[in-house]
């Protein structure tokens, strides 16, 4: 199944959210089973220079929670997220919504 | 050197400057690859005829018409769950989108096939449309 996950950075943070996915969150959810399908930016006003969009391809619903929480508790995932949030949050707020693929849907 | 060489000097300069801007354009202009994110949110019990309408012949008018289907979803939790379609398409830059959607709203086919499945009415009260360009960090789709 997948996630698609739509984070709203907030004022000035999309560049170092995109740093730090680029330099370690893909690999730590790589790490725990998580795959990533892609990654985007949106190119257009409201949501231009300010919005991560991804999606998630997990094995099960109960993989995507065991693999949250592995991932919330990965020792790097605490160390870097502390690092890049000494100057405040980057992310304002996320959107999580699990979906499956139809049944005239290409296979990803 | 004569003006003559001078001139030639300036219109090449000019050429080359001409090619670079172009190839340097990527995403998030008219000429690179775009993805487009749609969200379908469906009146009350219209979904299944909204899945049928895909399944059947909308999803071949957009390859059709060169827009290209990644993946279509269904959320699988409320509020959504029963009442929406994600889906997303790629189109080869923002100016061939523009385009494919232009054909595709007078496209014969889709122009029927909207008039029957909304015969009891119409399958989808709001869209989210939102254009967007992969990052340099994320595995091609």
């Amino acid at each position: 199944m997948y996630e698609l996950r739509v984070y709203h950075a907030n004022e000035g943070k999309l560049d170092a959210l995109l740093a730090r996915f680029r330099d370690h969150t893909v690999e730590i959810f790589k790490r725990h089973g998580m795959k990533s399908v892609a990654y985007w930016t949106p190119t257009d006003e409201p949501l231009k220079g300010r919005t991560l969009i991804y999606i998630l391809e997990h094995p099960s619903r109960a993989a995507a929670t065991a693999n949250w929480k592995a991932f919330h508790d990965d020792s790097e995932w605490v160390k870097v997220s502390t690092a890049s949030e000494v100057n405040g949050k980057l992310v304002e707020k996320v959107d999580s919504t699990y979906m499956t693929l139809t049944d005239f849907s290409p296979a990803i | 050197m004569n003006r003559r060489n001078v001139l030639q000097g300036i219109g090449a300069a000019m050429m080359l400057s001409a090619t670079s801007g172009l190839t340097a354009q990527g995403a998030g202009d008219d000429t690179g690859v775009v993805y487009e994110l749609r969200i379908y949110h469906t009146f009350e019990g219209k979904l299944e005829p909204l899945l049928k309408r895909f399944r059947e012949q909308e999803t071949k008018i957009f390859e059709r018409l060169g827009m290209h289907g990644v993946g279509y979803w269904t959320p699988d939790d409320e509020p959504l769950k029963g009442r929406t379609l994600v889906y997303m398409l790629r189109h080869k830059s923002r100016a061939a989108a523009k385009e494919s959607w232009a054909k595709f709203s007078k496209d014969p086919e889709w122009v029927k096939l909207k008039a029957e499945s909304e015969a009891n009415g119409a399958l989808v009260e709001k869209h989210d449309i939102t254009f967007m360009t992969l990052t340099d960090f994320s595995p091609k789709v």
